[in-house]
């Protein structure tokens, strides 16, 4: 009599099979259940009323009944560890379709697209480094090969690779920071984990391009990124991308030589610039505006990644990645390290005064330290949905990246700094020219400008003669002389403009 | 304990629920097919959780005035969470007496038994904990600690427990 067995797995996966009789071993049961699941035999463990069932025993031997449900887990089996020699037999290996067969272990087919690049003829770019962010877990095997790991292991191998890169040092001499964030061997480390755990990557993926459509919705937010891709972006890819080859002959030992082939391979593949032409949010929105994609280009997450955890990193070298910042907010591991780090404000005050830049701001702004040193408001700031509240806002103000003078857009800009006179103080760290962004930064300042200082309005309070001295200004342009009813107009309308013009002309 | 009465007769028909309709995330049984009052549970770690990959095996033994008090449920398999002691016995709230306890201002009465929760509710209740655990009562205080301060090491451990959960099998 012929016994149906309803199976059913995690996820949504049901199916039944049917196996001869009640004396059907485990065993072959589960071969059973191989051939319609594609489960291995040995990585099925099948459950059955609270036990699991051992292959040797029989369907009877646990009470079951026909059409009865038992459970599959996928347990792991014997781990299938690519060896070093299979990753180097894959440089032979032509490019791999452009979907991963499913019947392959998952880490032989994800080295093989690694290996590509430095074989030399790599037709299709794009659909790997598709293939790539559209499989995370093949990612996540990537990240978990011997090699990776082993790189990973040795952060200092990664960055004197990068520094042995001619292209990337010149970018890096005229982006001081970069190097900075590239140097720092701990950010690496914290990044390339980051890349490893397929969920965190999928989350920063998802919120990456939220965030980058968003920000291509904001004025002068497109002029913005375009500016970034192509002062940032697009450099970083061009001295990565011969890398592949030229790393290969710099290498001296044969690890680091294959370290750089594995790591220019990843990174090494041009994005589509989806800022070269005109800035259609929606064409740009399409399935990769990831350019300053975190899952192709490590470099990217890392300086989210540098901004966020923020120790060494916090520093402006961070700041051209806003994107990959909010989007690391989302990270939970990230949530994780805020939180300690928000219930330990000691910690984060050592951090503080032990960056120079920070010194200097402090130094600067009195204000500013009184709040640093107010644990509550550490903590308040800390809150990651605050956190979010002011990368949008500061994101608003097209000064993303210039703003909040130097502090690594971690914070809003303290109600006593307005942010036009901050600004170009930033733009010159950074060596980049955000002189036009300072210009939409003042447009947008009438409405940006209030809202982050809202929440520390109590700790950092300031004349508003000096707050509006630039709506002031605007005023006495306009013809409204009369200084004290215009700083009354201003400071009833948060210092908007226009609404303070209409005020001036109903009084 | 004669397994007669409304209790065996409520845990009866939940087991013959539960086993005609499993769950996705659990399977549960009698190890004695003639003592309803003792359960085999085996919890399947929920996806996208640290105990992701994992089954559990675990115990609910009910009293005999259930449903009036809480059953008790025991991780047989090792077990490394902050709400779970270190012999396996699983601390939540659902699981505590009924009414108001002095001595724990945390917990009001509608967070602990009641006698309409049934063994479905209890495991959906200890998946959840397994997701999210509660570091505010800690029963594992090392484990605690550690979720809190060394996730990293935190995760480390909860593999080797997973890891152990599967060969167990």
């Amino acid at each position: 009599m012929a016994v149906t067995v309803n199976v059913r797995s995690t996820g949504d996966s049901r199916f039944s099979v049917t196996v001869p009789s009640l004396e059907t071993t485990i065993h072959a049961l589960k071969s059973v259940i191989h051939s319609s699941s594609q489960v291995p035999e040995e990585s099925q463990r099948l459950i059955f009323k609270g036990r699991v069932l051992k292959d040797e025993q029989t369907l009877a031997s646990y009470g079951f009944e026909d059409n009865q449900t038992i459970h599959m887990v996928r347990g792991t089996a014997s781990r299938a560890v690519p060896n070093a020699a299979a990753v180097a037999a894959g440089s032979s290996v032509p490019p791999p379709a452009p979907a991963p067969s499913s019947n392959n272990p998952p880490p032989r087919t994800a080295t093989n697209p690694m290996a590509n690049p430095f074989s030399g003829g790599m037709p299709d770019i794009n659909s790997m480094q598709q293939q790539l962010q559209s499989n995370p877990e093949m990612m996540q095997s990537i990240m978990n090969s011997p090699m990776m790991t082993q790189m990973m292991s040795n952060p200092e191998l990664m960055s004197s690779l990068i520094q042995n890169n001619p292209q990337m040092q010149e970018l890096m001499s005229r982006n001081p920071q970069l190097s900075q964030v590239l140097n720092d061997p701990e950010m690496m480390r914290r990044s390339m984990e980051m890349m490893r755990n397929p969920e965190a990557m999928r989350q920063a993926m998802r919120s990456q391009e939220l965030a980058m459509s968003q920000i291509e919705n904001m004025p002068g937010g497109m002029d913005h990124l375009r500016r970034m891709y192509e002062e940032v972006q697009a450099p970083m890819e061009e001295a990565m991308a011969p890398g592949a080859a030229g790393g290969a002959s710099t290498g001296n030992s044969s690890t680091p030589a294959e370290g750089t082939n594995l790591n220019a391979g990843l990174q090494g593949t041009p994005m589509p610039n989806p800022w070269g032409s005109t800035p259609n949010p929606n064409s740009s929105a399409a399935p990769n505006p990831a350019g300053a994609g975190a899952p192709v280009n490590p470099f990217a997450g890392m300086g989210g990644m540098g901004g966020m955890g923020g120790l060494p990193g916090m520093t402006p070298g961070t700041m051209p990645d806003m994107n990959t910042l909010s989007s690391m907010l989302d990270n939970p591991m990230m949530q994780q390290a805020m939180q300690q780090m928000a219930a330990n404000p000691q910690m984060m005050q050592t951090m503080l005064n032990s960056n120079p830049m920070m010194r200097q701001m402090m130094d600067a702004n009195p204000m500013m330290r009184d709040m640093m040193n107010n644990p509550a408001a550490l903590q308040q700031m800390m809150n990651p949905d605050n956190m979010r509240a002011m990368l949008n806002m500061q994101q608003a103000m097209g000064s993303g990246v210039g703003g909040p003078g130097g502090l690594g857009g971690m914070f809003p800009p303290p109600a006593g700094a307005p942010p036009p006179p901050a600004t170009p103080a930033t733009a010159t760290i950074n060596g980049l020219d955000f002189s036009n962004l300072i210009n939409s930064a003042q447009n947008m300042n009438v409405s940006g400008g209030v809202a982050p200082g809202a929440p520390f309005a109590a700790a950092a309070p300031q004349p508003p003669r000096e707050r509006f001295a630039r709506q002031l200004a605007s005023l006495n342009d306009m013809g409204f002389t009369d200084e004290e009813a215009n700083i009354g107009a201003l400071t009833a309308t948060n210092g908007n403009v226009n609404r303070a013009v209409e005020r001036l002309l109903s009084s | 304990m004669a397994g007669t009465g409304y209790g065996a007769e409520l845990l009866r028909r939940q087991l013959n629920d539960l086993s005609r309709n499993p769950p996705d995330t659990f399977s549960v049984g009698l190890p004695d097919e003639d003592n309803i009052y003792e359960w085999d549970i085996m919890l399947m770690g929920p996806e996208s959780t640290l105990y992701e990959g994992g089954f559990f095996k675990a115990k609910l033994k009910f009293p005999s005035d259930f449903p009036n008090m809480p059953p008790e449920m025991t991780f047989v398999s090792e077990m490394w969470h902050p709400n779970v002691y270190e012999g396996g016995k699983v601390c939540i709230s659902i699981l505590h007496p009924p009414g108001e306890d002095a001595y724990n201002s945390q917990e009001s009465a509608d967070e602990r038994w009641r006698p309409i929760l049934g063994v479905e509710q209890i495991i959906i209740s200890v998946i959840s904990m397994l997701s999210d655990p509660n570091d505010e009562s800690p029963a594992n205080l090392d484990a605690a600690v550690q979720w809190r301060n060394d996730l990293k090491g935190f995760k480390r451990r909860v593999r080797q427990v997973i890891q152990k959960s599967q060969e167990e099998g």
